[in-house]
């Protein structure tokens, strides 16, 4: 109730309301039946709207759009739009490619430098680096380079710089053997800041 | 004494609404005015029951063009046992009407009391028509 759905059709076009009603069992016209599990809405509608897609936006800012239901009629005291739910066609015609969930890739395996928080550092300070992965499977396994030669494991690393720039670069691997890197330049300068274990 | 009496009335009870028909099954739903229009069909030979449709503006024929919103309502009301048939007379007083008494070219005003399913022409079930002059 009060999700936000809209529909497009023939006679009013694309309108759009608050649910207002959920799994109601709805009495069919001229039999013994009922349409199970009907839900409401307070879209406007019309004759000749009877089969259209309900559906509600998966983000406002996007175009894609998840299919709730088809529009078939209306309680005119109540005001109320009535569609079946995917779910029942589903139940009644099984499984459709249109309705297919969105399969959406997990985010992939990433991995930061979170110290030190600058790019300079005063030549011959040992400084703490640090990484931090997300995503991917744990556990992680992580790996540093200094110019391209493995130095240290772990995400925590004592590095002492010498007298010239240097690149520090780190690499992630986690359970599912997914591996992420990044890697940064370092500026070796009398004028950096001390080195904070942060 | 009295339990053969009381017996006798039980039986002649039974009996009487043995009898009777059964009860009109009501509507779902509180009667809704929907509009006025004229009868154009009258299908006697849908089933379950039969089913009038009215217009509001028979003149636009029933095609995928017609816009309902532009060219008026057309709403096929089916005629269950509940529903109530009136006439308007020109004095204002409303009388009982029969069903097999109303024709084509009849104007009135329809009330559902069901849901109306939004094909077009819509289809609904008629809880009172009542013929207006």
């Amino acid at each position: 109730v009060n999700w936000f759905v809209e529909k497009v059709r023939r006679t009013t076009g694309w309108t759009s309301g608050q649910v207002t009603h959920t799994c109601v069992h709805i009495p069919h016209q001229n039999s013994d039946w009922k349409l199970l599990c009907q839900h409401g809405a307070g879209y406007a509608r019309g004759s000749g709207d009877s089969g259209s897609p309900v559906f509600s936006r998966v983000n406002m800012q996007s175009d894609e759009v998840r299919l709730l239901g088809i529009h078939w009629g209306v309680n005119n005291e109540l005001g109320v739009a009535w569609f079946s739910p995917m779910s029942g066609v589903k139940h009644d015609l099984g499984s459709m490619q249109t309705v297919a969930p969105v399969q959406t890739p997990p985010p992939s395996l990433t991995v930061a430098i979170t110290s030190p928080v600058t790019d300079v550092v005063r030549p011959y300070a040992q400084c703490l680096y640090g990484a931090s992965a997300s995503h991917g499977a744990p556990p992680y396994s992580y790996a540093w380079s200094v110019d391209n030669f493995i130095v240290g494991s772990g995400d925590l690393y004592y590095h002492t710089a010498g007298g010239s720039n240097f690149l520090i670069s780190m690499t992630v691997t986690d359970a599912n053997n997914n591996m992420a890197a990044v890697a940064r330049q370092m500026i070796v300068d009398h004028a950096a800041p001390e080195c904070l274990d942060m | 004494m009295r339990q053969s009496k009381f017996l006798a009335f039980f039986v002649s009870a039974s009996v009487a609404l043995a009898g009777c028909k059964s009860p009109v099954v009501p509507l779902p739903y509180p009667e809704y005015e929907l509009f006025t229009g004229f009868v154009t069909v009258i299908d006697l030979d849908r089933k379950p029951y039969p089913r009038i449709l009215v217009e509001q503006q028979p003149h636009y024929l029933t095609h995928p063009f017609i816009d309902p919103l532009q060219h008026g309502r057309k709403t096929w009301f089916a005629i269950w046992p509940a529903t109530v048939f009136e006439e308007e007379r020109a004095d204002g007083t409303v009388a009982r009407f029969r069903f097999r008494d109303l024709k084509v070219g009849s104007r009135v005003r329809a009330w559902t009391g069901h849901n109306e399913i939004d094909t077009y022409p819509s289809q609904t079930t008629a809880a009172r028509i009542r013929v207006v002059p």
